[in-house]
């Protein structure tokens, strides 16, 4: 073979081509004239898994790499919280008894990487060794599906669900927190970890990059079953001080920011070009208390620390009254099952007699507490503190940066929060302190025999009336062991650039389909 | 002997022509010295009490209430009580900082200065890596791994500048030693140790106070810059820096909370930097004469 014959008057030709060659896509990309969308947050998950990163941060980024069979139609409601069910991966389902659900599946739905996707896809994302089995990849799925005893492939587009017992919440499990759909070959190929990584979903964006301590990015999957984003990406980048948030914000740099306590509301007022939207939360901030620590393990104590906390101060003072304070671990949007007439008392004087006979003896209670990862903790930690000094209670406060290290050895009181991921209090409590959460799983929480097995025929109950019952028994054994304790319903609002058409929903998802997601 | 007696009486003439701005930075000085030690004569309130009615609540210069002259902050505490404290705090850590970082510098300097060899050049290269390595930066990754107790804290603050002192301190003892009032008491059966203590510390000290005087800025904003980002001082308890970081979400609605402790860090570094500049000026004997 002869070497090629390449002359002076070909080499300067192919100079001159070259770099108008190598522009060609970038000048495709470039005629894509749709924006990008920077969000500015305050953290991003470690990982993309949509059924190990439950936690706010990572929802808040999964929702759109990811779809469910099901919807739950948010925008229903004009506060973000409709809770209608609307076919989606799904386009219908069928009952064929208490223990089975029969799902058709929409024809033609592509994945990132091109696939199909089928019901195989979706019986490898419900399968026993992903999400159910007792040795399951990921365990706390169980606490969402543990209820299922198999889901099976009939056809192509035709999938089976059964429960172990009968169960009248599988739809609304289908369209909630960890139901996102996977690609099977691709996650096969990769495994859990990888995938997390590198995720592939049927979702409006599509994976790019990540660095989870600066950014990740994604682009608008074009394919998209519901037509093209509006967006030609996104990308969330982590700014964990508030103040920067708001002055990218101010400046241009992000179109749209989150975790905007309501004292900057009027800040962000201020300005012209951006605006505050806010929502109810279906979620509440908790304190919880660890049992393992010297005086968290007696309960009295607990109850205690519980009820020398004037909720309504801190709403009042920290959230400018617009936050709400539940009954209990118990919620309107449980409808039927919602237990009407129970509050969350506060009585400093019982408080005090009950450290006075648990024997406190004035040691230190550490509570520790994330700066910036729940709205308004620092300062809620911090006048909490207080109250509790006043019935002699002496709290030492520490900050820490992330979860390991607050729950590391010492905590006696730490932070958390529980969002109602199904109307019911099997999507709530259930999931929260059950024996496959993390703080049963953790030996947190330890003293949950009565709560256990109440739980577990509250599983098994279809007749509503028993339910309800059965859930008012569950509420007080949980109030009773008292592992944690609910401070309130945060009112999360978003700074938004004002050109942005979005609107927040009352889970920290958001939803960036072309649907919730355009631009003026 | 006589060169300290001279010393000192010379400097105590100086004193006497202090310029004006020097004995305003002095007397600012005596002032936050005294703050720090009388806190809690001198406070209305504890620096944790809240008012939660009164958050936000502005100075008595922008229409406030003299039950809190400085205003309050986002929680209703009372920025008085919270400056006052936070002044102890962060002088107690920057004094602190200062002389274990002194004391260190100082004893390595000595030590290579007396052994020479192997000794003074491993001493010589850890005062180079330290040098070399920023303890801003040394700071933050420490209090990432082992968290930020007070301990830990104070000792990084110490971090600032020990090797300096050693550095100073090695050329100093190797310089007297080398002067005829050394050479004559070991001459005449001084033991060495005894000249060091006796003669040749006394010596050298005015360079180690004019050296402190301008390590010490440095620590204060050392522990106001961690504390700043939230790696220092933790809330509820108060410092300069930990009220200018808290402060800093609400410049625009209530500047008072950042603007006041921060006047307090740039005045008292500025202090403290003019006062030993002027110290250096007087005591340096290198300095003397220009």
């Amino acid at each position: 073979m002869s070497a090629p014959d390449i002359s002076r008057r070909h080499f300067v030709q192919g100079a001159i081509a070259t770099p108008f060659i190598t522009a060609v896509p970038q000048a495709f990309a470039q005629s894509d004239r749709r924006p990008l969308l920077t969000i500015a947050v305050p953290e991003n998950p470690a990982g993309l898994e949509p059924a190990m990163e439950l936690s706010n941060p990572g929802t808040r980024v999964t929702y759109s790499v990811f779809d469910t069979l099901i919807r739950r139609d948010f925008m229903g409601s004009p506060d973000g919280g409709g809770s209608e069910l609307k076919p989606h991966l799904a386009t219908s389902w069928e009952r064929k008894g208490p223990s089975e659900l029969i799902v058709t599946l929409r024809q033609g739905v592509k994945f990132h990487n091109g696939d199909e996707m089928t019901a195989d896809d979706v019986a490898f994302t419900f399968s026993e060794k992903r999400m159910w089995g007792d040795k399951s990849d990921l365990p706390e799925a169980r606490a969402y599906f543990g209820v299922l005893s198999a889901c099976e492939a009939l056809d192509k587009y035709t999938v089976r669900f059964q429960t172990r017992v009968p169960d009248v919440l599988l739809e609304q499990r289908l369209a909630s927190w960890c139901a996102w759909v996977v690609n099977k070959r691709h996650y096969e190929a990769l495994g859990r970890d990888r995938f997390a990584k590198s995720p592939v979903g049927t979702g409006p964006f599509r994976f790019v990059s990540m660095s989870a301590k600066d950014h990740i990015t994604f682009a608008a999957f074009d394919d998209y079953f519901m037509g093209r984003p509006n967006a030609r990406g996104v990308i969330f980048k982590v700014i964990p001080e508030l103040a920067a948030r708001i002055a990218g914000l101010v400046s241009g740099e992000f179109q749209l920011i989150t975790n905007v306590p309501p004292d900057q509301v009027q800040v962000i007022k201020g300005y012209k070009g951006i605006e505050a939207r806010s929502v109810a939360l279906a979620n509440s901030h908790l304190l919880t208390f660890d049992v393992r620590g010297e005086w968290t393990s007696d309960k009295r104590v607990r109850q205690a620390l519980s009820m020398a906390v004037d909720r309504k101060k801190l709403v009042d003072s920290l959230w400018l009254g617009k936050a709400v304070i539940p009954g209990g671990h118990n919620y309107p949007e449980y409808g039927r099952m919602y237990l009407e007439g129970r509050t969350l008392p506060f009585n400093p004087e019982k408080a005090k007699a009950l450290l006075k006979e648990a024997g406190y003896n004035g040691s230190p209670i550490v509570y520790r507490t994330m700066p910036n990862y729940y709205t308004n903790a620092l300062d809620a930690a911090q006048i909490i503190v207080e109250m509790w000094k006043a019935v002699g209670v002496n709290a030492q406060l520490q900050v820490v940066e992330n979860f390991a290290q607050m729950r590391a050895k010492g905590q006696q009181v730490g932070n958390n929060s529980n969002s109602t991921r199904l109307p019911d209090p099997l999507g709530a409590l259930w999931v929260s302190y059950g024996p496959s959460s993390y703080f049963q799983q953790s030996g947190e929480f330890t003293d949950h025999a009565t709560f256990n097995a109440i739980g577990r025929a509250l599983e098994q109950e279809t007749d509503w009336d028993k339910r309800k019952a059965l859930f008012a028994q569950l509420l007080d054994a949980w109030e009773d062991a008292c592992p944690a304790t609910i401070l309130y319903q945060p009112f999360e609002t978003y700074g938004v650039a004002s050109n942005v058409k979005w609107t927040p929903y009352s889970f920290y998802f958001m939803d960036l389909r072309p649907d919730n997601l355009s631009f003026v | 002997m006589t060169l300290t007696i001279s010393g000192a009486r010379g400097a105590s003439r100086q004193t006497l022509r202090m310029p004006l701005a020097i004995k305003m930075c002095a007397g600012f000085l005596v002032l936050i010295a005294l703050i720090a030690l009388l806190a809690p004569i001198l406070t209305p309130y504890t620096y944790s009490e809240q008012n939660l009615i009164k958050r936000l609540n502005p100075p008595v210069f922008m229409g406030g209430d003299w039950a809190y002259p400085l205003g309050t902050d986002n929680l209703g505490r009372d920025i008085y009580t919270r400056l006052v404290y936070g002044i102890r705090t962060s002088i107690s850590i920057a004094l602190l900082g200062t002389f274990i970082g002194a004391t260190f510098g100082t004893l390595l300097g000595y030590m290579a200065s007396r052994r020479r060899g192997l000794v003074d050049e491993i001493v010589m290269m850890l005062v180079d890596v330290q040098a070399a390595l920023p303890a801003f930066f040394v700071a933050i990754a420490c209090v990432a791994f082992v968290g930020n107790a007070v301990w830990v804290f104070i000792l990084l603050v110490s971090l600032e500048g020990w090797e300096r002192y050693t550095r100073l301190v090695r050329g100093l003892v190797i310089s007297e030693h080398g002067k005829p009032y050394v050479q004559a008491m070991l001459a005449l059966g001084a033991s060495r140790w005894r000249t060091d203590l006796k003669h040749v510390f006394p010596n050298i000290s005015s360079a180690l106070v004019v050296q402190a005087t301008i390590t010490f800025p440095w620590t204060i904003l050392l522990e106001t810059t961690l504390s700043f980002l939230g790696l220092g001082v933790q809330p509820p308890e108060t410092s300069l820096g930990q009220m200018l970081g808290s402060g800093r979400q609400y410049l625009l609605q209530a500047a008072w909370i950042a603007v006041i402790p921060g006047l307090a860090i740039f005045l008292t570094t500025l202090s403290m930097s003019l006062f030993g500049d002027w110290l250096r000026d007087r005591l340096d004997p290198s300095m003397r004469g220009r």
